[in-house]
């Protein structure tokens, strides 16, 4: 026979792994749950024992290591990596070294990107400049001062001093610590800076918001819960530079952002605190689908529907070939993705999905709670008609005019619900957790959890029967560990297996 | 100084490369061979060789069909190959002491950051094996210079005995392939005649161990598991 022949054959040992010895066995489990080969001291004495027994293997899955690995792999799951710009408005940049909000500067000293020089500044108590220069183009030029900021207060920076100003309310009675105080000329960034971040800040509270995803994914290897868990678990883990975020920040932009908990429930970390502590979320919040890194990782409703869709129930959507019906000249077509030609393909399920995120901000991660946006407003179904026109809140998140026969139901309707026929105008209501469950019951959930198992640990299809029995055993114990155990023990994994 | 350690490194990854990326488990061991004026592979008339003659040839073969059930051989990923190399050469890492380059350079290899980059690239390309091969040539370097390490399991690491040097060769396969010690294995020859290759044209058999160290490192049986 050929060699060609015998190579391309099913046990082809180019790529068939699982006909390897002992030795590669050993290594390449050693390789998989704990991402790194055995030591020589180890090697010695899995040899001197002749097999990767139990006690051995199930020491390695209990290890930190193998914790991390899981992390890793739910990662390619969730995506959880933020690259945002979180607080434009409160960050603070640099010019000749000297820190100030460009986005304030119009209202701090008259103009776009102004700056306050370079001359120290003479201030009172509260850094107000107590004179200051007026340049030729008519802008402030205030001078800096001495700041000790929260991010690193042994290390003193100069900061524009309208920028540094203190006071917790303005001259004219507002709070600082609240979006009104934005465009306040007598507010600033208030004690050690606390109102406002620079690049550095910001990335490391991305960073934070992120591995919260990874902390629920930590928690529920360390506590042994159920997988599905991770979908209605009630902890958020923040460290001090999230803490730090919805303390302080998160107020300077309501529309996007809101505090998940309590503010009195936010842990007392310093900002530069690492550990990751865990707080209790209320009910409507739990779940990893309405984490803050996840929302902010995935901005619009369709792309948290799609990315579930495809990280955890293993599917994709792919339009049918073929031609798009062609629209008639001079008719609209209807806005209804669900029933438009060459869009229902994927949108007549992908519209009802991305409506259990409906009462969640999109580019943000504030909850839209009922009673501030009711499903129908009265005031929003007829401001277009009115003298005064429609405010923000109707224009942001409701239909205020009918631009097509099919939208005329659902003026005054909020976005989310317009569209949805029968149970699936439940789904803003329910949230991720209502797919969730639903995936769970029908099994999908598990079924995919372990294709995305083998496809990691074997890199090969595996057959039909061993899916439906490691699907079936997951489903029934839900153990992430046990469903790794239970493949790196299969044959498909090695056919020296027990 | 530093051109004259470019050279050396140069000279291992070279050698390491050419004599050992050939063989693999279970093969005949064949060498490299370089066609020169007196090669029998020069002097082929390749047209008066019947096609029928030619057979099917040893190629690498096309996707199996139908699709395996079994678990297929992966390159392992930038932190396994990290981290491995550490544990193996007792914690000589590729870098400085903050970074390790393997790090550095994740980006660069292929490494999912689920902005730009959303699946980790975990093929053998090119880029992996110099990669790899740079790692290879300073890890082996560190780890033979260490005193605490186990990189000589020799008693005596001067020796150019055959027998001495095919233990050696043979505790080294075991320790960076994790494969079982058994001197009869293709291998060992292969690495063997490395050593002595390297140890003929620089009288030095710590250049000759690191060769064989590279050699191993940066063969597939390291890095395809």
């Amino acid at each position: 026979m050929p060699l060609v022949m015998v190579l391309a054959g099913a046990d082809d040992p180019w790529s068939d792994a699982a006909g390897q010895d002992l030795h590669g066995y050993v290594r390449a489990v050693s390789l998989d749950v704990r991402g790194v080969v055995p030591s020589a001291a180890e090697l010695e004495a899995i040899e001197a024992v002749g097999e990767l027994d139990d006690t051995t293997l199930d020491a390695w899955l209990a290890t930190p290591a193998f914790t991390e690995i899981v992390v890793g792999e739910h990662q390619e799951r969730f995506w959880n990596t933020l690259s945002l710009t979180l607080l434009n408005a409160r960050r603070l940049s640099r010019r000749s070294g000297i820190y100030y909000t460009s986005a304030r500067a119009r209202t701090l000293r008259g103009a776009n990107q102004a700056h306050c020089g370079e001359a120290e500044a003479v201030v009172d108590g509260n850094n107000r400049p107590l004179s200051w220069q007026t340049n030729p183009d008519g802008t402030l030029a205030e001078g800096w001062v001495w700041v000790a900021p929260y991010w690193d207060p042994e290390t003193p920076i100069q900061v524009c001093a309208l920028d540094a100003q203190l006071s917790a309310v303005s001259t004219t009675g507002v709070d600082c610590a609240t979006e009104a105080g934005q465009t306040d000329a007598s507010c600033g960034c208030g004690p050690a800076l606390q109102w406002c971040a620079s690049n550095d800040v910001e990335d490391a509270i991305e960073a934070a918001l992120a591995a919260d995803i990874d902390h629920r994914v930590r928690a529920l290897l360390d506590s042994g819960a159920p997988y599905t868990t991770l979908f209605s678990g009630d902890a958020l883990y923040l460290n001090g530079a999230s803490a730090h975020f919805f303390r302080h920040l998160a107020a300077f932009r309501t529309d996007d952002y809101d505090v998940p908990v309590d503010v009195s429930d936010i842990p007392a970390l310093d900002y530069g605190d690492p550990s990751f502590v865990a707080v209790t979320l209320p009910e409507h919040r739990r779940g990893v689908l309405t984490a803050p890194g996840w929302l902010l990782r995935h901005q619009t409703n369709r792309g948290r529907a799609n990315r579930f869709y495809g990280g955890f129930l293993c599917s994709e959507f792919l339009p049918t070939e073929g031609p798009v019906d062609p629209v008639a000249e001079g008719v609209l077509p209807t806005p209804n993705l669900q029933v438009r030609s060459g869009c229902r393909d994927c949108h007549a399920r992908l519209e009802p999905w991305a409506a259990y995120w409906g009462r969640w901000a999109q580019a943000g991660s504030r909850h839209l709670a009922p009673d501030e946006f009711p499903e129908l407003s009265a005031v929003c179904a007829t401001c277009a008609d009115s003298a005064e026109g429609c405010p923000d809140v109707c224009e942001d998140h409701y239909i205020v005019e009918s631009s097509h026969p099919d939208e005329d139901p659902y003026v005054g309707v909020l976005r989310p619900y317009a569209f949805l026929v029968g149970d699936k105008g439940l789904h803003p209501d329910e949230g991720p957790q209502g797919w969730t469950d639903r995936m769970r019951a029908d099994g999908t959930l598990a079924t995919c959890a372990v294709t995305k198992t083998t496809d990691w640990l074997l890199d090969a299809e595996p057959r039909d029967d061993d899916i439906e029995d490691w699907a079936a055993a997951f489903d029934a114990d839900e153990d992430y560990r046990a469903l790794v155990r239970r493949v790196v023990r299969s044959a498909s994994y090695w056919d020296g297996a027990e | 100084m530093s051109g004259a350690n470019d050279t050396r490194a140069l000279w291992l990854g070279l050698l390491a490369g050419t004599v050992l990326t050939s063989c693999g488990t279970g093969s005949s061991g064949d060498k490299a061979t370089e066609p020169g004026d007196d090669s029998p592979i020069a002097n082929i008339d390749e047209e008066s060789i019947p096609d029928a003659s030619l057979g099917d040839g040893v190629t690498v073969p096309g996707p199996a069909t139908p699709p395996s059930h079994r678990r297929q051989r992966k390159r392992m990923t930038v932190p396994q190959v990290r981290d491995s190399m550490q544990v193996i050469a007792g914690g000589v890492v590729w870098g400085d002491d903050e970074r390790s380059d393997w790090d550095r350079y994740a980006a660069t290899l292929g490494v999912a950051d689920f902005q730009t980059r959303t699946t980790t690239d975990r093929t053998p390309s090119v880029l992996f094996q110099k990669f790899l091969d740079d790692a290879a040539v300073h890890t082996c370097a560190g780890w033979s210079a260490a005193t605490s390490g186990d990189f000589d399991t020799l008693d005596d690491p001067e020796s150019t005995d055959l027998d001495a040097v095919r233990t050696g060769v043979t505790g080294l396969r075991w320790r960076i392939h994790g494969r079982s010690r058994t001197t009869s294995d293709p291998m060992i020859d292969d690495a063997t005649d490395l050593f002595a290759t390297v140890y003929r044209r620089t009288d030095s058999t710590d250049l000759a161990w690191q060769t064989v160290c590279v050699a191993l490192f940066t063969h597939p049986d390291f890095f395809m598991y």
